[in-house]
């Protein structure tokens, strides 16, 4: 039996979390929250605290063979608010979306062209199945956050899709950058990407929120391993050095909350856009979360208002589609990271519960062709 | 979008002059009053640094440029990229099948050699087991005679019955205990361990022999700390002794050690019979005893276990012998001078398992295969708010982890756990199957030898003894949730 929907427009999605620790229980957990519909698929974002796998089999059991998607996070947003630890489910359904997904493997033999291929080939499946009630579209793309080659992949995918927006977030696995999963229909995937091509009755609209301030101090990077994302020196000196140098700290003290507060951002069109550094070498060079070059310029940035900047956002997607039903939300961990720093955790957790942000914490954000860091990216979903 | 709304500047209006810092002092101007030398100097430095950037720059200008020039230019660049990208795959292509086959081969030949090694072990311990287990019954009904109604000559036939099966079991325990050897089943795991808690354990294991033999039995420690397998050292030194006890009639064995630079030298003394010269080359070898020994009980397997493990543990063998006079047997140990602990994971990586920080929503797995203790503890576990899944062995562990999507944060195991794998076994299986190896563990025995003890330390488990005291237990479980 369908319940009683509280608001006159029905709803496109329904949400659920859970902190269970039986299979079964968290089944039953979820199946309770979901309304009894008819799910095009389900969305699933779980802490590193669970193992992934036996849950969305059942989970995709337990809805008759609907399709699960999702991946291993670094802290969920959850209708909850902020969390870490826990499992959040968003079901889509069926009499508003139609999904087409695209399962890339091997991601670290990825080449462009085999990629575009594979992705013209799910999206031709796309078009030619289109719904005249479902008119906006989305592709929506979850990747092994570990894998290195988010910008190859991107630009490949964004290729390959025309005209469609692309968002989508790498899967974190709480700090521990050991291991991250990949969902793909009740199955766990390491070393993998989904594509989910999506068909929308509700509008949409794609959002992307930093908060930074650039500051006049310029690196250029004059030693650098673009392959793997390390960069050796900055002006000439060891990067370590020069960028703690810069901060007025001690080389011996660079930590992540130095690189969540101190971030380096490229300057394109005017626009700025943050690498961020993951971790520092021991030989002092720094390797980062996204694609670097020699000869690039960095410039030093700080922390501007985060809160102001999801405020901002909201803003924006109240004026392009309305109050949101659900904002699906890939928070970058840097970020999360600061909440804690400059203490703005509670505002920012009731901001996500009033808007109902569900996502997770991120390794990198993905946008149009784009693979981002220190972002807070999503699409909302009008009525 | 970025914000510039802060005070840095606000360079959309007003492009400033960028700022490069070039120096650990970050002063990009210089005061004219000094040392024209050290002027120079620094701005020699300047000079040369942003050369280097000057060429990292010129480079990459020139790339993007290569690529910008014309659209004429850009369109053969990219039928000249597409066309490289192409061979270039096809290269790698070929080049990756080639690879795949032969690691596929290798991987078979792998296989196979993997597949008749676990064979082999599992056929020696199938055997053993099988063997071993009618034998125990047969003493079991042994010793159930003994105590019926018989007559002196049946209960004299009945003791020698006993004695053989007793000797025909220690000789398959031995004979098995070798072959594992051979197979690398067994393998030490090295780690730092106090010589003094090795010879304490055995001076108490022994001490009641050697008053039955009426030998005086000495054993003399260094507080030292040493590397080594304890439980290889223990059985190495343990055959020793007990060889010196069985062939010495009288006098007594001293255990000693001496410290000889960075090793530490055991020996044990006997005042026995010693060994002839001319069979110096032989006492290591299997079922090789010596001609002076040979009415004696043994089975002439214990320096057959003694050579193998040392070879293992890479600790070094020597005797001397003087006829008539006794033997002494020296093994060589390296010494550790790092401060020991039983638990040392200070220099271990962080593990890959999310952290805890309350007892309150931790995911226990308790092993215990007492029900009252196993009811008692998951009560105790219930009341601090901890989540616990208790099992009486690991098969029903496994059923049981079927069952549950979370990782573990802890496990709690009785060492002896009946017929079944040993806790730290247990411990080592959950962390497999997790993918963890540092997930914390709690090993809990009613007897804490030192081969448990040194057992849970080489698996990285704490160890806590029974009766256990609630708030003892609550804070180690809380500390290691919080390391």
């Amino acid at each position: 039996m369908n319940k009683t929907p509280l608001t006159t427009t029905p709803d496109s999605v329904d949400i659920a979390i859970s902190c269970k620790t039986l299979t079964e229980d968290i089944v039953d957990d979820i199946y309770s929250q979901l309304q009894n519909e008819a799910y095009a698929f389900i969305l699933v974002f779980f802490s590193p605290l669970y193992v992934g796998t036996k849950f969305s089999t059942e989970l995709r059991r337990k809805f008759n063979n609907t399709p699960v998607y999702g991946c291993s996070s670094a802290g969920e947003l959850t209708s909850e608010g902020l969390s870490e630890g826990a499992i959040v489910a968003v079901g889509f359904r069926a009499s508003d979306f139609g999904v087409v997904c695209c399962l890339i493997e091997n991601l670290d033999q990825f080449t462009i062209t085999d990629g575009q291929a594979q992705v013209q080939k799910s999206f031709e499946v796309f078009q030619s199945n289109r719904s005249v009630y479902k008119p906006h579209s989305l592709a929506l793309m979850l990747v092994d956050g570990l894998c290195y080659c988010e910008e190859r992949l991107v630009s490949a995918v964004n290729s390959g899709i025309k005209d469609i927006p692309l968002i989508g977030g790498s899967a974190g696995d709480g700090l521990q950058f050991s291991k991250t999963s990949i969902v793909y229909d009740g199955e766990i995937k390491e070393n993998a990407a989904i594509l989910l091509l999506i068909e929308s009755r509700p509008p949409l609209h794609i959002f992307k929120s930093d908060s930074f301030l650039p500051s006049p101090v310029k690196f250029v990077v004059t030693r650098a391993d673009p392959e793997k994302r390390i960069v050796y020196e900055l002006n000439a000196m060891p990067a370590a050095t020069a960028y703690a140098t810069a901060l007025g700290v001690n080389e011996t003290d660079l930590n992540p909350l130095s690189f969540a507060s101190h971030p380096l951002s490229v300057c394109f069109g005017g626009d700025h856009y943050v690498r961020s550094i993951q971790d520092v070498n021991a030989d002092g060079s720094f390797r980062f979360y996204c694609a670097i070059d020699e000869g690039i310029v960095f410039t030093l940035s700080e922390i501007g208002d985060m809160v102001q900047g999801i405020e901002e956002t909201m803003e924006e997607i109240q004026q392009n589609i309305g109050k949101p039903q659900m904002v699906l939300g890939f928070d970058c961990i840097l970020r999360r990271l600061m909440y804690e720093i400059n203490q703005s955790k509670g505002q920012v957790n009731q901001l996500f519960k009033d808007h109902r942000v569900i996502g997770f914490n991120t390794y990198g954000e993905q946008i149009h062709g784009m693979h981002l860091n220190q972002t807070f990216s999503g699409i909302a979903i009008g009525r | 979008m970025s914000r510039d709304k802060g005070t840095l500047n606000t360079p959309d209006t007003a492009p400033e002059k960028p700022i490069l810092l070039l120096s650990n002092k970050d002063a990009p101007t210089y005061t004219t009053d000094g040392p024209l030398s050290e002027r120079e100097a620094q701005l020699i430095e300047r000079v040369e640094k942003l050369e280097k950037i000057n060429q990292a720059l010129i480079r990459r200008v020139e790339r993007s440029m290569d690529q910008r020039t014309n659209s004429y230019s850009l369109f053969q660049s990219a039928i000249l990229l597409e066309e490289q990208v192409r061979s270039r795959t096809m290269e790698l292509r070929s080049a990756l099948n080639e690879l795949e086959t032969s690691n596929q081969d290798l991987s078979i030949a792998k296989e196979q050699a993997e597949q008749s090694n676990v064979s082999k072990t599992k056929f020696l311990a199938a055997a053993s087991h099988d063997l071993l287990q009618p034998l125990s019954a047969a003493r079991l009904n042994m010793s159930a005679l003994k105590t019926e109604d018989v007559s002196k000559q049946a209960g004299r036939l009945i003791s020698q019955v006993d004695r053989s099966l007793l000797s025909i079991e220690e000789l398959l325990r031995t004979l098995f205990d070798i072959s594992k050897l051979d197979a690398r089943v067994s393998v030490p795991e090295i780690c730092r361990f106090p010589a003094e808690r090795i010879l304490k354990g055995l001076e108490a294991d022994f001490a009641p022999v050697a008053k039955q033999k009426n030998l005086k039995l000495s054993v003399f420690s260094l507080p030292l700390i040493i590397h080594t397998d304890p439980i290889f050292l223990r059985r190495i030194l343990q055959n020793l002794i007990s060889n010196a006890l069985r062939y010495t009639e009288t006098g007594g064995v001293l255990i000693g050690c001496r410290r000889r630079g960075d090793t530490l030298r055991f020996e044990v003394w006997d005042t026995g019979a010693g060994i002839e010269e001319d069979e110096h080359d032989k006492i290591f070898d299997e079922f090789h005893r010596c001609k002076s020994h040979i009415h004696q009980d043994g089975l002439g397997l214990g320096l057959a276990i003694v050579k193998r493990m040392a070879e293992a543990t890479g600790h070094e063998i020597n005797f001397r012998s003087f006829p008539e006079k006794g033997s002494v047997f020296q093994v060589t140990v390296p010494i550790s001078n790092e401060p020991f602990q039983l638990i040392d994971e200070q220099d271990e990586p962080k593990d890959n398992f999310p952290t805890r920080y309350k007892l309150q929503d931790a995911f226990v797995v308790l092993v215990e295969d007492n029900p009252n203790v196993r009811v008692a503890l998951k009560t105790l576990f219930a009341k601090w708010g901890a989540q616990c899944l208790a099992a009486a062995n690991y098969s029903e562990l496994q059923e049981k982890l079927d069952q549950v999507e979370r990782r573990p944060d802890i496990i709690v195991a009785d060492y002896h756990l009946g017929d079944d794998l040993v806790g730290p076994e247990i411990v080592r299986q959950v962390r497999r199957r997790y993918g963890s190896d540092i997930l914390p563990a709690v090993i809990i025995t009613a007897t804490p030898q030192d081969e448990v003890l040194a057992h849970a330390a080489s698996y990285n488990c704490e160890l806590l003894t029974k009766p256990i005291a609630p708030a003892e237990l609550r804070s180690l479980v809380l500390y290691l949730l919080n390391e």
